[in-house]
């Protein structure tokens, strides 16, 4: 034992850890060692620190406000379970549609579409477009996830390198806008889909994108439902 | 509520009320922050009344309950990332440093405790997010290692070595010149 192995085994031995064989021979080598007793007693001292702050710095609510937490959960629980009840039956009838619009609706990089009828969207390599996503719901779908896929050479902004993000949603009757910033790293002619899921239900929408050194065609903007 | 829903509230107390208070320490970790704590933990209450059912045929439900104070955490991380798509003008994640820590209350009082908390404080909020809760869970809480492992997923190898740098990097922080008491 010397005083690099004490430090590799040192939280273990902190922690109790270790086999009875080894504390014997840490044991021997702080009996010789005022270097490594030095810095055992000040590993617990820190650890102490940790412990008292931690039993300090959390104000746990009283007994009244927990009541009113359990009170508040069950009465919004109940009205949940009976309002997920009701939209679980609702969203089968719900008519989901959904509109991809680049923003500016009319400035350059957009405009009409191919005849294929995909809504479009042309952008420049390495320039930001921010498109936004317009779903519109009969009611209120809680608890909706969201999955954009992309293309091989865009991102969305803030998650680098992610060709697939997926997250929780909630839908409001009526318009609800996403805007969703694209960045593209390299030429792009590819599609972005865009799959809503809530309860058994589930569509999918699809943007084509056409990024380029130099975005100069117009391209559309129109709806698609391929689900 | 109907009689129906209000044996169910009964039967949803009877069976939170002795993790409350240690749910609520965890929310406080995962968050650092009391406004934020209680959010998250009112929300998961409100979601355990909906998934009654389950609870109730927990044998231990203490684990199950914190590992959906976590999940749910984490997706509230995700929404937050989901706002930001939408709002370009937002700051930084609140609750991201130990400084904004509600009502700190030392168990001891005196000016050189207060030196020490406050050299504490100063060299927590200089750990990364995941070491922070790591030594926080396991060295104010008293998690083990395993009981960390089931909360967020990662390898007990994985908590482990975060734990222990966690830990050199406070020892490093608050140096070793005997003046941290």
């Amino acid at each position: 034992m010397n005083c690099h192995d004490f430090d590799t085994q040192l939280d273990d031995y902190l922690d109790a850890a270790l086999e009875a064989a080894t504390v014997a021979a840490i044991d021997a080598h702080l009996d010789d060692c005022g270097g490594c007793r030095s810095r055992l007693q000040h590993a617990r001292r820190v650890v102490a620190a940790v412990s008292r702050y931690g039993r300090s710095d959390v104000v746990v609510p009283t007994d009244d406000w927990m009541d009113l937490a359990l009170k508040r959960a069950a009465w919004q629980g109940a009205k949940r379970e009976r309002r997920r009840r009701w939209s679980a039956a609702a969203a089968v009838a719900a008519a989901l549609a959904i509109l991809w619009i680049a923003v500016p609706p009319a400035g350059p990089g957009t405009g009409s579409g191919p005849a294929s009828g995909v809504p479009s969207v042309a952008m420049s390599v390495d320039e930001p477009k921010t498109v936004r996503l317009v779903f519109s719901s009969a009611t209120a779908l809680p608890d909706a996830t969201l999955t954009v896929s992309l293309p091989e050479g865009l991102e969305l902004a803030g998650f680098a390198g992610q060709r697939e993000i997926t997250w929780s949603t909630s839908l409001t009757p009526g318009k609800n806008v996403l805007a969703l910033e694209l960045i593209a790293t390299s030429p792009v002619n590819g599609d972005v889909y865009a799959t809503l899921r809530h309860a058994d239900e589930e569509k999918t929408f699809r943007l084509r994108v056409d990024a380029d050194h130099d975005a100069s065609l117009p391209l559309g903007l129109k709806t698609e439902n391929i689900a | 509520m109907d009689s129906f829903e209000e044996n169910q509230a009964e039967l949803f107390e009877r069976l939170l009320r002795p993790h409350m208070a240690r749910l609520f320490r965890l929310a406080f970790r995962l968050t650092n922050h009391k406004a934020d704590a209680e959010d998250l933990f009112q929300e998961v209450l409100t979601r355990m009344f909906t998934r009654l059912d389950e609870l109730a045929g927990l044998s231990d439900p203490g684990p199950w309950l914190s590992r959906v104070i976590y999940n749910q955490f984490v997706d509230n991380r995700r929404r937050y990332a989901r706002r930001r798509l939408v709002s370009v003008s937002e700051g930084a994640m609140p609750g991201a440093t130990i400084d904004t820590v509600a009502d700190p209350r030392p168990d001891a009082s005196g000016p050189e405790r207060l030196v020490d908390i406050s050299r504490l404080q100063a060299a927590m909020s200089r750990l990364s997010d995941e070491h922070r809760l790591v030594v926080m869970l396991h060295d104010a809480e008293g998690y083990k290692l395993e009981e960390i492992h089931v909360l967020t997923g990662d390898p007990v190898g994985t908590v482990k070595s975060r734990l222990h740098r966690a830990r050199a990097r406070l020892r490093e922080l608050l140096g070793e010149d005997g003046t941290f008491s």
